[in-house]
């Protein structure tokens, strides 16, 4: 099996995000099927704002999405850029 | 702490239309008078000898006692508290109470009370007996009214109108001053209630009558009162209309003259058995959470630019309440 076929571990170590908007963003890293997760602290939202933040996350996990969400009333968010940073930091896992 | 009573009525009209003495007996009914010998003018006597028998609650077990039993006479009161009781009993269905008033004391009740004999005949002479009936500890008011029946729901099968014969020649009892209602059954209960909710409703039955005269019908009877429920009617409401005080019934035979020309015995006493009164009073009450459901719960979606929380609308008040988004969200897709 070539490397590049090879299932590998990752590890993400923070998102960024150019997002507006008011209140709490909720971010959270899920693992696929949402077996584990990561839940990062909340951005706090301006509008408007001319800069980009980044949160610390530390999640290993093959694959992840970023989920966000607000969960109070009046909150809004408008989200323009994601990044997402991680490595390889393993090779598959033994069957 | 409050004690629930209940007080029942008995109005016994004796028409005495010359002196004689009046005796009654006690055969398991309400009254019970006939004639007997012959009297001096201005000597009649009431001594009477009362025995009521009436079943209490017979749908609902009580566990409290009745404790006192008050008994008057035009509102005077001469069976003292503790002269008569009640018998203490677990399970109340059925049970037959017997209450005795003796004859000396009812005597001087009346006495007492100014009574005065009838120095002519025709007079009507109206004793009101009512009892009082208290319960120690108090039961409460969903197991005094919940299926609660007036005497067993149905009264006790008893003579309750009078017709003394006189004593004279004639035959037939002349109607003279008579001739006016002749109520012969007089339910009354009252009603104490708290706030909450509840409902109610109230139901009289047609009187079933059967015996001599065979003149008297059924819809002869009458309610006394127009402002009470009249027979065979059904009226319920909830705790708030519920009417205040306490509700009379009255039964009575109209002054259609049927009855008092009819011919007669000397010496005997028309006694009109099998008058049956049947009613029910029930009382629902709202113990348990009512589930509200709606009527038209459809509604119009609107989506309006740059709103920030949704609004629910109530139609019938034009009121409305503004609710957050349950929680907006959104996922990337998975990475790497």
């Amino acid at each position: 099996m070539s490397p590049k076929n090879q299932t590998l571990t990752q590890h993400f170590a923070g998102v960024r995000l150019r997002v507006e908007g008011a209140g709490n963003l909720q971010l959270r890293l899920i693992s696929p099927s949402e077996v584990r997760q990561n839940v990062l602290v909340p951005l706090i939202m301006q509008s408007p704002t001319d800069e980009t933040k980044t949160k610390l996350a530390n999640f290993k996990a093959e694959r992840t999405q970023l989920e966000f969400k607000t969960t109070e009333i009046d909150e809004i968010f408008s989200i323009s850029r994601i990044l997402i940073y991680y490595k390889p930091v393993s090779d598959g896992n033994p069957g | 702490m409050a004690i629930r009573t209940y007080t029942g009525v008995d109005v016994i009209n004796v028409d005495v239309s010359q002196s004689g003495n009046i005796t009654g007996s006690t055969v398991n009914r309400g009254a019970h008078c006939s004639s007997s010998g012959n009297g001096s003018i201005d000597s009649a006597i009431y001594a009477a000898y009362f025995k009521l028998d009436f079943t209490v609650f017979p749908s609902i077990p009580i566990d409290a006692a009745i404790t006192r039993v008050h008994c008057f006479v035009d509102n005077h009161q001469v069976v003292d508290a503790t002269t008569v009781a009640g018998t203490a009993s677990t399970e109340a269905i059925g049970i037959l109470y017997q209450v005795q008033l003796p004859a000396t004391v009812l005597q001087s009740a009346v006495l007492n009370t100014s009574f005065v004999a009838p120095p002519n005949s025709n007079q009507i002479v109206d004793q009101r007996l009512e009892w009082t009936i208290d319960y120690d500890p108090p039961i409460s008011r969903s197991d005094l009214m919940n299926e609660f029946g007036f005497f067993g729901g149905t009264y006790p099968t008893s003579g309750k109108l009078l017709l003394i014969q006189p004593a004279a020649d004639t035959n037939v009892i002349t109607d003279g001053t008579a001739n006016a209602d002749s109520t012969f059954s007089n339910w009354t209960f009252e009603v104490t209630y708290t706030s909450g909710p509840f409902s109610w409703y109230l139901e009289t039955h047609q009187s079933t009558i059967s015996g001599q005269p065979a003149t008297i019908v059924d819809d002869a009877v009458q309610v006394l009162d127009g402002d009470t429920p009249p027979i065979g009617s059904t009226f319920y409401g909830t705790g708030d209309d519920f009417p205040d005080g306490p509700i009379y019934h009255d039964y009575y035979y109209p002054p259609t003259g049927d009855i008092l020309n009819q011919p007669i015995s000397p010496g005997l006493a028309w006694l009109l058995q099998f008058v049956n009164f049947s009613a029910d009073l029930r009382f629902d009450f709202a113990t348990e959470s009512r589930t509200v459901a709606l009527i038209d719960p459809s509604g119009i979606y609107t989506l309006v630019e740059g709103k920030t929380h949704d609004t629910l609308y109530e139609r019938t008040t034009i009121d409305h309440q503004d609710v957050k988004i349950p929680d907006p969200f959104g996922k990337t897709g998975y990475v790497p």
